[in-house]
């Protein structure tokens, strides 16, 4: 959980003093220090939190000397029932502590002798760690109590910072010197191999405001051990304030050879002190298989890419660890107890309560807010479109008050064409038809009369539902003769019959070549037919001249039928 | 529980969550069906807009084919498309014709008009009036009989469709015939008869 713009409050728990820090995004800052023996120190944590910490989330760091540690076994059973198990293992390790914590360890070791060690059932290591209800504690989660800030979590300082010690060898190790962006690389990999290779030991020293020095040692990434020791609360004195760490850490390394050290195995060591010592301490710490780094507090923390106030004194290590912990978005060991979740369960739900509320607040401004930009857009368009409406409409009317300005009645126009259209489509072109055949004829054949007769129904009719009829054969409409025009020609009697005949068929064929697909001529009677088919009368003999011509005058016939011509598309009428 | 999480506290989450329902309700329950009746609106005026945009294209386009409509209704107008058929201006005319044509006889009959069933015309408010128009003339040259036909498909009033045609030779010519043109007696070698569907569409009120 965190403030607005990303605030924090980090209230680091020691034996003497409570220090009070805010985070604002990777700044950490002193805001006060609260000797356990203040008056009214309730009112004052609470004034502190709400004001001057701007009631940020609040993460508790315990770096007390009252801390247990306890490294267990516990069976591995199912997800769902493994928090239960690791639970009432935790109470039984820890019966008479109220708070409580426990941490999964990396699995190490020889196999065969842990499952000798579970009866033969696999076990995962976990680190148990307990604390007592203190006065410090209870004063604490009072102020919380009234202050009404949100409870980010309670967390023992050695294992939060545990893992800034890999990270911290691992520049240092790389020539972190010159590696100013202090971004950190993940450690798993490094510690992977070193797993594999022999134990990675490392070994933190700094010095509390309090005076006392913590030193945390990690064992290939995992806590190992911890401890807090009170020496001389300065280094105005350098050579004795190196020989109380020389001291401190001799100590440590004793416990060391418990959990498994060796002098083979390598041991990084990072001394957080004035540079000025850092020749001194190198000769009291150095040995063989062991390096020695001293960072003064600016460094590490621009190693490990925290930002700290400015001024702080080069040997004191608080603001590291809290700057560390505030970096981080979780906890890696909560510490749970039943007053502190009093205050921190109901807190946290209310706190994801009200980003629920304001999750549920964005997306219903989000739906009102395109709800009404959807309402205005529509409303634009109907508006624009009203606009269009009125403004077709006003184009509409003049064109129609163009149109009647014109004095026309534009059906009439349009249906009287149409009538007259169908009307000329219907007749006979009497005079292109003539022209044609009196081309044909090329002065030889004498025409002596000349018929036209409409065939079938009225012309006029202007009813369109009426099917025509259709070929049997090929399923086409049967289009009938519109007219047929009778060409009557007569021929002197003394005319070759085979010659006329041959004229009269050629007459015959060229009227058809002239004439248009939809005109069929035919020669319906020929001057005599002087085949088998044909009869014919001859008399000989004296008779009148001209009776003996009439009666010899010989006659012909063409017939020509009209059918309509192709059809057309339909005038744009 | 009230005092640890803080009246404060409990009012704000109560506030932002009463908000969000406000304008969550306000959003479903007023915008939404504002937004669809709009729309709805939208479609029709849309669309009202559509149609009345594609009439005023409808009404230009008629408008410039009209230009050229009007020129072929005025000439309908000029031929007499839409008279009355009144049969003594039509003899005066086909007597006319005679005279320019110099046959030696035309003869004229028009029947009775009919008023046939026609829906274009009564559409725009006119009635399709048809007369059986029958000719006979007579000539000295077919020439002339087609010069005279000639005059009354362009000339006559309205339409007319020719339904039968005969033009026959009624004489050969020798030298009594020769000798009559050569003294300017009108001889009729020629004869043709003819008949003629007559139709105009006049306005129903012209034949009241």
């Amino acid at each position: 959980m965190v403030g607005i713009f990303g605030s924090k409050t980090v209230l680091h728990i020691t034996d003497e003093s409570l220090y009070v820090y805010k985070t604002i995004g990777k700044v950490v800052r002193l805001i006060g220090v609260m000797p356990w023996s203040e008056d009214l120190f309730v009112p004052k944590l609470t004034d502190i939190l709400e004001k001057d910490a701007g009631g940020a989330p609040v993460t508790m760091l315990y770096d007390a000397v009252d801390q247990h540690y306890r490294k267990e076994r516990v069976p591995q059973v199912s997800f769902f029932d493994s928090g239960k198990v690791v639970q009432r293992k935790l109470n039984l390790a820890f019966p008479s502590y109220p708070y409580k914590a426990y941490l999964k360890l990396s699995k190490d070791g020889n196999k065969t002798q842990k499952k000798q060690e579970e009866g033969g059932l696999k076990a995962n290591p976990y680190l148990f760690a307990a604390c007592p209800d203190s006065q410090y504690l209870q004063l604490i989660l009072a102020a919380l109590s009234q202050s009404g800030v949100s409870i980010d979590g309670f967390g023992l300082l050695p294992v939060e910072s545990a893992g800034m010690l890999p990270a911290l060898a691992e520049k240092l190790s790389s020539g972190s010197s010159n590696t100013g962006s202090g971004k950190l690389k993940k450690p798993r990999k490094k510690k992977n191999q070193a797993m594999a290779a022999g134990n990675q030991w490392c070994v933190f020293i700094g010095q509390n405001k309090s005076g006392g020095l913590r030193q945390i040692v990690v064992k290939n990434g995992d806590l190992a051990l911890t401890r807090i020791s009170p020496i001389v609360e300065t280094d105005a004195d350098p050579d004795l304030w190196v020989n109380e760490i020389n001291r401190e850490f001799r100590a440590t390394m004793t416990y060391l050879s418990r959990f498994g050290y060796s002098p083979a195995d390598e041991l990084s060591i990072a001394v957080i002190a004035s540079s000025q010592q850092d020749d001194a301490l190198q000769q009291a710490l150095g040995r063989e298989n062991v390096k020695v780094h001293v960072l003064e507090t600016s460094h590490a923390a621009h190693l490990l890419g925290l930002r700290i106030e400015k001024d702080v004194e080069a040997r004191i290590a608080d603001p590291l660890h809290v700057a560390w912990t505030a970096k981080k978005t979780s906890l890696n060991m909560p510490v749970h107890g039943k007053a502190l979740d009093e205050i921190l369960v109901p807190r946290k739900n209310a706190f994801l309560a009200g980003i629920v509320g304001v999750a549920l607040l964005a997306g219903a401004s989000y739906y009102a807010s395109t709800s009404y930009i959807e309402y205005y857009k529509t409303s634009e368009n109907l508006e624009q479109a009203n606009r269009e409406l009125t403004q077709v409409e006003s184009i509409y009317q003049s064109e129609l008050d163009r149109k009647e300005a014109l004095g026309i009645n534009i059906q009439l126009i349009q249906n009287s064409l149409f009538i007259e259209q169908q009307l000329k489509a219907a007749n006979i072109d009497l005079f292109d038809m003539v022209r044609k055949i009196r081309q044909a004829q090329q002065g030889v054949i004498k025409l002596e009369a000349l018929k036209i007769e409409r065939l079938g129904e009225d012309v006029t009719s202007t009813d369109t539902n009426t099917q025509p009829e259709l070929d049997t054969e090929t399923g086409l409409p049967i289009v009938p003769p519109i007219a047929k025009l009778t060409l009557g020609m007569s021929f002197s009697g003394d005319t070759d019959i085979v010659r006329g005949n041959a004229a009269v068929r050629s007459f015959g064929t060229r009227i058809d070549q002239n004439l248009p697909d939809n005109y069929e001529v035919s020669v319906t009677k020929i001057l005599k037919d002087v085949s088998y088919r044909g009869e014919i009368t001859r008399e000989v003999g004296l008779s009148d001249g001209q009776a003996q011509a009439q009666i010899g005058k010989l006659t012909a016939e063409i017939e020509v039928t009209i059918f309509p011509p192709a059809q057309e598309e339909e005038s744009a009428l | 529980m009230i005092d640890i999480i803080g009246m404060k506290r409990i009012l704000t989450i109560g506030i932002i969550i009463a908000m969000a329902f406000v304008l969550s309700a306000s959003a479903y329950f007023f915008m939404t069906p504002n937004i669809q009746t709009i729309n709805n609106e939208y479609s029709s005026v849309s669309s009202q807009a559509s149609t009345k945009r594609g009439e005023v294209l409808s009404l230009r386009q008629e408008f410039t084919e009209l230009q050229g409509t009007i020129r072929d209704f005025r000439l309908l107008e000029e031929e007499g498309f839409f008279i009355n058929q009144n049969r003594l201006e039509a003899s005066e005319i086909v007597e006319n014709f005679r005279d320019i044509v110099g046959l030696n006889k035309a003869r004229l009959e028009i029947d009775p008009g009919e008023i046939l069933e026609n829906q274009k015309a009564q559409e725009a408010g006119h009635v399709f009036l048809q007369s059986k128009l029958n000719l006979s003339l007579e000539a000295q040259d077919d020439l002339e009989i087609f010069a005279f036909l000639k005059l009354m498909q362009d000339r006559f009033p309205g339409q007319l469709l020719i339904e039968e045609m005969n033009i026959m030779k009624t004489r050969d010519i020798d030298e009594v015939v020769l000798r009559q043109i050569g003294t300017g007696t009108p001889v009729t070698l020629m004869q043709a008869d003819l008949v003629y569907n007559w139709i105009t569409i006049p306005a129903e009120e012209d034949l009241e």
